[in-house]
């Protein structure tokens, strides 16, 4: 292409699509799933972050449902109206106050109403019109879908985190609550309760209750010291000897829908499954199970809403199971790395169902599972032929493009290391592998955060201070930035600072100067397009903005929404323009060029 | 000598005739006529053997006629034509002389006018039979004896019918003229001649017809009739025995002199009153000045239109004949219509009689009435200043005169014209005045009208202005935000705080205060800044806005968090279900999601009274194992996240956070202060920030330490 038509090309401003898409690896942690009664096509997933999915294809694919603004928090419990379709109630538990609450929506999640604001709710039982919530601070109830009474009396320590709750099917003023200690019951709608523990151990967290549709007097308990069935609603309980008794948290028991003899347990250890009303148990799987779902059309077919491996389906009572997380973002991703028309990402704390990714034309593949399932990838670097990863205290190397990996002969010293190719960060300073060996290049006074190269420039950076080099480390430039999140180096030499405060750009050989066009406020993320040296992005509080001169002016990128969070941003090298975005436990986003 | 086509010209003439005659005034309805008169008589030739032609001679007579109905009437003539016989071919032994002939004829004839009797041109039409007399002189029978023996001449008499048509002229009510064609037919007269078998002799075919025309004229007498009526007037009838006009009143009433009269214009009624003892059906006719107007009625309601005398008459004739004879023609008065009286001259007035205005709510009313207050003033009673009104008036004039028309507002004239248009320029009250003029009246001033309120708006529009009096906020603190504002006169500002995040204390005031703690910050170590948009929006009363806004910078600077803290069983260090569920399903998902970059830390406790020794270092370990030890249930959180102390019986701040750790074994009473010493605090600090106080030595836990300790039952 001719240079003057190159220069051309860069001065524009790249054209982008309408909005963020999720772009995978799918899956992490599902918290509640249901189908909708019905409609068993339609089934809703809940997650941390206050994310909830939506599927319209028995779970074959998901997409994000809005609640109008971003709530943080566990999506805990959901459930669906069986006589109104597309009527949805959410329980969402939450540190945060104002995302607590049961939220309602009649549109199938076009619009959300707010009950029981403030309130964290933990667990959601129907009985027609009738809704309990339990809270932890009480269970409430409905009779009319607005008005909610606190039903378990105030100041009833025993009777204030209601972690699960289950209406008698043939009465609706009868209800167990489940406490972290102990279950409870009312036959009256609430004004009296009685404790029914007789048979149960002492110390149980009571996860989950599951009244018998055939039977209402035989009733499940879930808990920490095991599962217990009461064939007399509740008045003695019996703990299950038939499953194992290693240390396990059932966070669901629940029967078939067609067949009461057969009995499911969800536990962090895995599925169980009983078919002679749980005397017996199998262990189906290792999946740490969050909570199960049946198709009412096809009770054979039960959706398991699982710790780190997302939406898992089985058409065969749990023998067999499928992941099916399609659009499903979840994940807890940590690192990321770019090589031509290869991503790399790596997750965090996602145990065995985490590790490191690769995402090429062929789709995403992951690497290294052995290597990295217990530990936490810090960094990925890549550069020709050549793969590296940083856990907090070891670096590795693959040069197979992660078949097989192999642990650096020497290690830099430190912990939180952070890796690019041919440096390498921890608390203890910034490193170069020279030969075989590390050799401080830089001294710092914080834990580096992170290291980029553009060409020769290299850029490290803790929360403090930008330490830049233009020339592969020959020399070096510090850049005092208090509250420094990120940094980027273009391919001509200038870097932009992510701070606490906004956005600052130093041009190559300048002091950094404050830009213009973004409001002040904490920038988090900032990258260069690594063909087109003026392009810069940054990201302030989910807000995309585009500058098409290295940074001293910025615009807001209309389309694309506002994401709850960005940590980390990059352009893709593989010269689609297409942007990268990581949101903290929603995964990562991608938005396309026109 | 006379075609069907010359009787047809005389008739045509005789009807043109009777058209003009029958427009003519009346005479006496004479009965009875004698006419004597004198004409000609021409003669057709006669063919069929010698044949023979009677010369043309003159005609005597006279006519008796009886007009004994209007129209038809019957006629008796008498008439003698001395004429002569003239051979037409060779007769054997005559030499050819004249014979002299004599005819005499009687008809009676029935005559048809076309006019009534009495006019003046009585045209009219004619036939009649009766017999003539044909005779050869006593010189010419000897002639023809002497000529044509044995041939012995005589006179005939022979049937002849009459034809045709005249035009009577009456000259006096007894005195007229008259002239009359008449068509005649008859066998035509042989006088005896006819001889057979006598070659060249004298002989006529008795089966010739002779025409003849008579053109005649003549005197007329006439005898008889009713009296002759005069121009202008009905004429006399018989008065019938049956009924009689007994009065004609006249409404109003008034004599036939001017200065009596009636006025023209008005209607005057006329009733006859009838004396009808036989019950009569009565036709009534009425005349006004001869000339039949009116309905059959016997009131009669006339309005004359010209000044002047004027005679009403009625006739009353019984209905259904036609005779006259039956009328009644009463006399009735003539009265004098006159014109009415001039009015008198009007009096000249100028009367304003309305204003209107364009737009209809620019007026709101008289001065004084509605200036005392301003509220309630809007688009639908007033004007915004600077808009146009137009000021329309209607006014009289009595005589029609071409008015000026002078504006006024607030007493100064400005400006002329009808309409009048007039823009308030600022806001306040206008009194507007109009004073109508009539220059041709020299100075004639009319009424003046009350005088129109007009009220001009402020119409500018809301200004505000934002202020806030702390501008840089930590996270949680609250600043006053202000704004001034300015409307138009008479106007109520209202004031609307919106922000983009953080919430103020009354969102309608203009001083308010904003609090940030709901400012939303993503969870993270480091010190986070926003900016807050916080704009006021001014609405004045007619809608209009203005907008403010102003900037708070909002930072937090996130510091070590006391999350709660988990209790134990006295003497024990275990970590009970309760507090397994605190750390593996609240407090891990946390340290694993949004607070990756902080550190947990670990502060153990004992009761004074438990004697145990390292209880609060284990219980720290324990609760460590539980989010480490990555087997079983437990979590897998890095050790070296985690810092530890354990300080004994030394108390702190406990915190039960809601839900947290407040269910327990029997053995717990999380009333008891002493059970609240046996607890661990968990505590979430900012990677980079000191550990809270309560640490007195920031420990670090080894993995050899905990590895031991597997996942804690």
């Amino acid at each position: 292409m001719p240079k003057f038509l190159w220069l051309l090309l860069c001065l524009l401003p790249v054209s982008r699509a309408a909005d963020w898409q999720p772009w995978g690896p799918f899956g992490g942690s599902v918290i509640s799933i249901a189908v909708d009664p019905s409609e068993p096509s339609h089934l809703l997933a809940g997650a941390r972050n206050g994310q909830l999915f939506h599927s319209s294809d028995h779970g074959s694919s998901w997409s994000q449902l809005s609640f109008g603004r971003n709530l943080s928090g566990t999506v805990r419990v959901i459930a669906i109206d069986p006589s109104v379709k597309g009527h949805y109630w959410v329980g969402i538990s939450a540190e945060q106050e104002a995302s607590n609450g049961l939220w309602e929506s009649r549109d199938a999640g076009q619009s959300w109403m707010q009950h029981l604001s403030g309130l964290a709710v933990e667990s959601l039982a129907l009985f027609s019109g009738t809704i309990a919530a339990g809270t932890r601070h009480g269970l409430y109830r409905t009779i009319d879908g607005e008005h909610w009474d606190r039903i378990t009396p105030e100041h009833h320590s025993d009777l204030e985190d209601i972690v699960s709750v289950a209406f008698d099917p043939t009465d609706a003023k009868t209800l167990y609550a489940g406490t972290p200690h102990l279950p409870w019951k009312t036959t009256d709608g609430g004004k009296t309760w009685m404790a029914i523990h007789t048979g149960m151990i002492d110390d149980s967290d009571v996860f989950s209750i599951h009244v018998s549709a055939s039977a209402p007097t035989q009733v499940f308990a879930s808990a920490c010291s095991g599962i217990y069935r009461s064939r007399n609603a509740g008045g003695r309980w019996a703990l299950l000897q038939g499953i194992p008794k290693s240390s396990r948290r059932t966070h669901v028991i629940v029967q078939h829908p067609a067949n009461p003899q057969m009995v499911f347990a969800g536990t962090t250890s895995g599925l169980f499954r009983s078919t002679d009303g749980g005397t017996r148990w199998t262990k189906l799987n290792s999946l740490a199970v969050n909570a199960i779902a049946f198709d009412p059309a096809k009770p054979n077919t039960m959706y398991l809403a699982t710790e780190l491996a997302g939406v898992q389906i089985s058409t065969d009572s749990g023998v067999k199971v499928q992941p099916s997380n399609e659009g499903l973002h979840a994940r807890n991703i940590r690192a990321s790395a770019s090589f031509g028309s290869l991503q790399f990402l790596s997750t965090a704390y996602e145990g065995s169902q985490g590790g490191l990714y690769i995402h090429s034309a062929a789709g995403w593949r992951k690497l290294g599972a052995a290597t990295f399932s217990s530990d936490n990838i810090q960094s990925v670097a890549v550069s020709d032929g050549r793969l590296l990863v940083s856990t907090d205290q070891r670096i590795l190397q693959s040069k197979d493009f992660g078949r097989t990996w192999t642990r650096l002969p020497t290690q830099p010293p430190g912990r939180g290391l952070k890796v690019a190719i041919g440096w390498a960060g921890s608390d203890r300073g910034l490193f170069r592998l020279t030969g075989a060996t590390w050799k401080k290049a830089v001294t710092t006074t914080a834990p580096v955060r992170g290291i980029r190269t553009a060409g020769k420039q290299v850029i490290a950076w803790t929360n403090q201070s930008a330490h830049v080099s233009p020339d592969d480390g020959k020399s070096w430039r510090n850049i005092p930035a208090t509250g420094l999140f990120s940094a980027a180096a273009s391919c001509d030499g200038s870097v932009l600072l992510a701070m606490s405060d906004g956005v600052s750009v130093a041009l190559p050989g300048a002091a950094p100067i404050v830009t213009q066009g973004i409001p002040p406020g904490t920038v988090s993320a900032v990258a260069f397009d690594g063909f087109r040296c003026e392009q810069a992005y940054a990201v302030q509080f989910g807000k995309l903005y585009q500058s098409t001169d290295r940074g001293l002016h910025w615009s807001a990128v209309d389309g694309p929404r506002t994401l709850s969070d960005i940590s980390d941003l990059w352009v893709s090298s593989s010269g689609d323009d297409s942007l990268f975005a990581v949101v903290p436990g929603a995964g990562v986003f991608r938005l396309s060029a026109r | 000598m006379f075609t069907p086509r010359r009787n047809r010209v005389v008739l045509a003439g005789l009807l043109a005739v009777s058209q003009f005659a029958a427009a003519q005034a009346s005479f006496t309805e004479d009965k009875w006529s004698l006419s004597p008169f004198f004409g000609l008589t021409a003669h057709d030739e006669v063919h069929g053997g010698p044949g023979y032609d009677l010369a043309n001679r003159p005609t005597f007579g006279v006519r008796v006629g009886e007009d004994l109905w209007r129209k038809f009437g019957f006629e008796q003539t008498l008439a003698w034509n001395p004429t002569k016989l003239q051979f037409l071919g060779p007769v054997k032994g005559v030499t050819q002389p004249d014979y002299g002939a004599r005819n005499f004829r009687l008809s009676f004839d029935g005559l048809y006018h076309f006019t009534e009797r009495g006019s003046r041109l009585r045209p009219f039409i004619a036939a009649g039979i009766g017999t003539a007399r044909f005779n050869l002189t006593g010189g010419a029978q000897d002639l023809i004896r002497a000529n044509l023996p044995p041939t012995i001449p005589d006179a005939q008499a022979l049937l002849q019918y009459n034809y045709g048509g005249g035009l009577k002229y009456r000259l006096t009510n007894r005195l007229g003229l008259r002239v009359d064609a008449r068509g005649l037919s008859s066998h035509a007269p042989t006088y005896g001649l006819a001889t057979f078998g006598n070659p060249g002799g004298a002989f006529l075919l008795a089966d010739r017809r002779l025409n003849s025309a008579e053109i005649t004229g003549g005197v007329m007498f006439h005898f008889g009739g009713a009296p002759a009526a005069t121009a202008g007037q009905p004429a006399p009838r018989k008065i019938s025995k049956d009924f009689s006009v007994l009065s004609v009143t006249q409404d109003p009433p008034a004599a036939g002199v001017e200065s009596q009269g009636i006025l023209i214009n008005r209607p005057v009624t006329y009733k006859a009153t009838v004396q009808n003892p036989k019950n009569r059906k009565l036709k009534y006719q009425w005349y006004v000045d001869g000339k039949p107007m009116g309905t059959d009625s016997d009131t009669f309601v006339y309005t004359p239109t010209q000044p002047g005398p004027y005679r009403v008459q009625v006739d009353v004739t019984e209905a259904g004949k036609d005779n006259p004879a039956f009328a009644n023609t009463p006399n009735v008065p003539s009265v004098y219509a006159k014109a009415p009286p001039p009015p008198p001259a009007p009096e000249h007035r100028v009367t304003v009689t309305s204003i209107t205005a364009d737009p209809a709510s620019s007026i709101v009313g008289v001065p004084g009435a509605a200036q005392g207050s301003l509220t309630g003033l809007n688009a639908t009673n007033s004007i915004a200043a600077g808009s146009p009104v137009r000021l329309t008036a209607t006014s009289t004039d009595t005589l029609n005169h071409t008015l000026t028309y002078n504006w006024l507002v607030n007493g100064t004239q400005v400006g002329s014209g009808n309409p009048f248009t007039y823009t308030p320029a600022t806001p306040g009250w206008y009194r507007a005045e109009l004073r109508v003029v009539d220059p041709s009246a020299n100075g004639v001033t009319p009424t003046v009208p009350a005088p129109l309120t007009i009220y001009a708006r402020d119409t500018r529009p809301p200004t505000a202005t934002c202020s806030v009096s702390n501008a840089t906020l930590t996270a949680g603190q609250s600043t006053n935000l202000s704004v001034a504002a300015t409307v138009a006169q008479g106007n109520t500002a209202r004031i609307l705080w919106t922000l983009s995040e953080g919430s103020v204390a009354n969102t309608t005031a203009a001083q308010t205060a904003f609090n940030s703690s709901t400012v939303n910050f993503p969870t993270n170590p480091q010190v986070q800044t926003k900016t807050i948009t916080a704009t006021a929006r001014v609405t004045d009363d007619n809608g209009a806005t203005a907008n403010c806004n102003t900037t708070i910078r909002v930072s937090t600077d996130p510091q070590a968090v006391h999350y709660g803290d988990i209790l134990f069983s006295q003497g024990s260090a275990r970590v009970d279900n309760a507090a397994k569920r605190v750390l593996l399903e609240r407090l891990y998902p946390e340290l694993t999601g949004a607070y990756q970059g902080y550190t947990l830390v670990l502060v153990g406790h004992t009761d004074a009274r438990e004697r145990a020794r390292n209880l609060d270092r284990n219980r720290v370990r324990n609760t460590a194992a539980v989010v480490t030890a990555n087997t079983r249930s437990c979590a897998a959180l890095e050790p070296s996240r985690i810092k530890a102390d354990w300080i004994g019986a030394t108390e702190s701040e406990y915190k039960d956070a809601s839900g947290l750790a407040d269910t327990r074994g029997s053995s717990i009473n999380r009333n008891d202060p002493r059970s609240q010493n046996r607890r661990v605090e968990l505590w979430l600090v900012p990677a980079g920030k000191p550990v809270p106080s309560v640490v007195k030595e920031s420990r670090t836990l080894e993995t050899k330490d905990l590895k031991p300790l597997g996942c804690p039952r």
